[in-house]
């Protein structure tokens, strides 16, 4: 099991004729995912790697019945595609772009809610079910399948970790990259109860960083539903106030809200083990893994 | 990116929120001419980005000629909170009856708009938040939604607006949420937003931050833009194209992803060390990108050593190796370079680097372990 994506999901890829769409719709379709089309409009007299390009998303959607749909999409024009994708009726959209306005991020997150719509991103290297599927562009040469759950809002700490996990021999159930902007649309609170359910996640890993009130609150629900033992790292305790350190999302305010110190404590005080280094990780996952 | 006072007022404006009439004067002599116009009876206000500006005296009233020159004199000398104060609002005096606070921005934890009122105009909101949390009202507003009458019941409830007071305020928070959404504003604030002694409403006093990501849609924001207060690292890497940081120590970080970055700082600040600037490469990076990065770093007189932590994914490891290779023969002897290369092409990278005389660590500490005995070695 997994949680979200696994080998029967349908993929279709939104952008699938310019340089990124095309490359990595190839690298997934190599991982084993099961992409089945793509959308660029105006462009439904092409074939990207045998596949079939369609004009929208409704159509691909049709011709498909596909379940989920990835955009390599520039910001200016995600907010058109992500809603297109909800509109379409699609259960999981991933959106990888950095840099989409937040304005753009406030009304997709929102009307992807109220249609009950998984939205993964923006600002991230999707997610991934190792051995089964990839729904991004994470070198996934390093994932192993295995039984820890990762959530993560920075898409280079998740690969420090995961190449971790691996090289000591652990593997992971699914790999979600939430994004480092401050509007996104899942956040570990939403993907939490998900692998709270997944049989085979044992152990979650939760990689969190400076700013907002994200990891609070997945503290607070930790505490109050999990079962599942959850680990946590905090990027970010070196970091001054006032300043935004590369993610959007990543600012402590002045006063201090968001800092690094005053999420390891809540997360402490939930009963989480906060790793001090992310090398830490895999000796506090062993503990409960059979 | 933020904008001044004077300039939130001109958006205000042109939306039709009332400002108190007032003209830019860059120069005591310009103080002087403008305040001349209003007899004057002006307020001096000297404006600058950092919040506070009041309570370090950079606002000031007159009623003479003397103390119009006397007072432009000292806010023009004046420095707020290390910020030098280049330009004051000369404004009309208003006879003030009551103050509000009226902003608009993000409510992070539930990710949506929110409006806040709160009573105790012209003071800091999060002060007031803090400790008189039942003078604050927030509105959360469905984005799909958009700003409706009833959300404005809770505000005027819990002011004892009249009739005639909601039907003044009612309007005044609907053009700002226009401006909120169509100027793509971070945080939009009227503060204090006051009612006058003759009965009209107006805004004393504006404040408007705009998303950075959305400076491709906002040309005419873009031209209120003042480059001068930007850090001028950060101005020099966003016109090369990239993201940099600018902080107080030594090392120049050079990574290829935010999170990396932070967390070298991280490790960087446990061994004492702290970075002068973070520059992200962002995902596949060429060498010619790096060798670019590079001469953006070396702009930072600060910089005592270059640090490159790469966690190849879609980048590639040989790339950036031979961007730093090439790079080289810039860095001037007193300034180290150590890398750390993992993921994608690792290997390739490893022995470009090999060729060019340098050593590549494998993990974060390692190579951060090897800058701690460069400096430190050096002192």
């Amino acid at each position: 099991m997994s949680i979200i994506l696994d080998k029967d999901t349908k993929i279709i890829v939104q952008g699938i004729t310019g340089r990124e769409g095309s490359f990595h719709a190839d690298l997934m379709l190599k991982y084993g995912a099961n992409v089945v089309g793509g959308v660029t409009p105006g462009k439904s007299d092409q074939k990207v790697h045998g596949l079939p390009v369609f004009d929208t998303v409704k159509e691909a959607a049709e011709a498909t019945d596909t379940d989920a749909s990835i955009l390599f999409v520039p910001p200016r024009f995600s907010r058109d595609a992500i809603l297109e994708a909800v509109d379409a009726g699609l259960e999981i959209v991933v959106t990888v772009a950095e840099g989409i306005p937040f304005h753009d991020m406030v009304y997709c997150r929102e009307y992807a809610n109220k249609n009950g719509c998984t939205l993964i991103g923006p600002n991230t290297p999707g997610i991934i079910s190792p051995g089964k599927s990839k729904l991004g562009f994470m070198a996934d040469s390093i994932y192993k399948e295995g039984s820890v759950g990762m959530i993560s809002r920075s898409a280079t700490l998740s690969y420090e970790a995961v190449n971790n996990l691996t090289t000591s021999g652990i593997g992971q159930s699914t790999v979600v990259g939430i994004g480092g902007d401050p509007v996104q649309g899942v956040t570990f609170k939403d993907l939490l109860p998900m692998f709270e359910e997944d049989p085979e996640t044992e152990v979650v890993v939760m990689i969190g960083e400076i700013g907002g009130t994200d990891e609070e609150e997945a503290a607070l629900y930790v505490k109050k539903h999990m079962k599942t033992p959850v680990i946590a790292f905090i990027a970010g305790e070196a970091a001054p106030e006032g300043k935004r350190m590369g993610h959007a999302g990543a600012i402590v305010s002045p006063g201090g809200e968001g800092s690094a110190d005053y999420k390891k404590e809540k997360l402490e005080e939930a009963g989480i083990e906060v790793a001090r280094k992310l090398t830490d990780i895999p000796a506090l996952c062993k503990k409960y893994i059979d | 990116m933020k904008i001044y006072e004077y300039q939130a007022k001109e958006v205000f404006a042109e939306n039709g929120i009332e400002t108190p009439s007032g003209q830019l004067a860059l120069s005591v002599k310009e103080a002087v001419e403008k305040a001349e116009e209003l007899d004057y009876k002006v307020a001096l206000k000297s404006q600058v980005h950092v919040g506070g500006r009041g309570k370090a005296g950079g606002i000031k009233f007159a009623s003479t000629k003397e103390e119009v020159e006397k007072m432009a004199e000292d806010l023009f000398n004046m420095k707020i909170k290390g910020e030098e104060v280049n330009r004051l609002l000369i404004e009309e005096q208003q006879e003030i009856k009551e103050e509000y606070y009226l902003g608009l921005t993000l409510n992070r934890s539930k990710k949506t708009d929110t409006l806040i009122f709160s009573r105790s105009g012209g003071m800091d909101i999060e002060e007031v938040a803090a400790e008189t949390p039942e003078k604050v009202v927030k509105v959360d507003i469905d984005p799909v939604l958009g700003l409706q009458n009833f959300h404005l019941t809770p505000v005027a409830k819990a002011f004892d607006f009249d009739k005639e007071m909601s039907k003044k305020v009612a309007p005044i928070v609907k053009k700002l949420y226009e401006i909120y959404k169509n100027s793509d504003c971070l945080l939009v604030e009227i503060n204090p937003l006051a009612l006058l002694t003759d009965g009209s409403v107006k805004a004393l006093d504006g404040k408007l931050e705009m998303d950075d990501n959305a400076r491709y849609r906002q040309p005419k924001l873009l031209t209120m833009w003042d480059e001068e207060k930007e850090e001028e690292m950060e101005l020099i890497g966003r016109q090369a194209g990239f993201v940099v940081i600018k902080l107080s120590g030594n090392v120049s970080i050079i990574s290829n992803g935010a999170g990396l970055a932070i967390s070298t700082l991280d490790s960087l600040q446990r061994h004492g060390i702290n970075a002068a600037n973070i520059l992200d490469l962002s995902g596949g990076a060429t060498s010619e990108k790096v060798q670019k990065a590079v001469d953006v770093v070396l702009q930072d007189s600060d910089v005592k050593s270059i640090l490159f932590n790469i966690f190849g994914g879609i980048t590639r490891c040989d790339e950036i190796a031979a961007g730093v290779s090439a790079s080289l023969k810039k860095v001037p002897a007193d300034i180290s370079i150590v890398c750390r290369l993992q993921g994608t092409n690792r290997e390739e990278g490893i022995k470009i680097l090999k060729e060019a005389g340098l050593e590549a660590a494998s993990d974060l500490e390692e190579v951060v372990e090897k800058v701690v005995k460069t400096l430190k070695g050096g002192e």
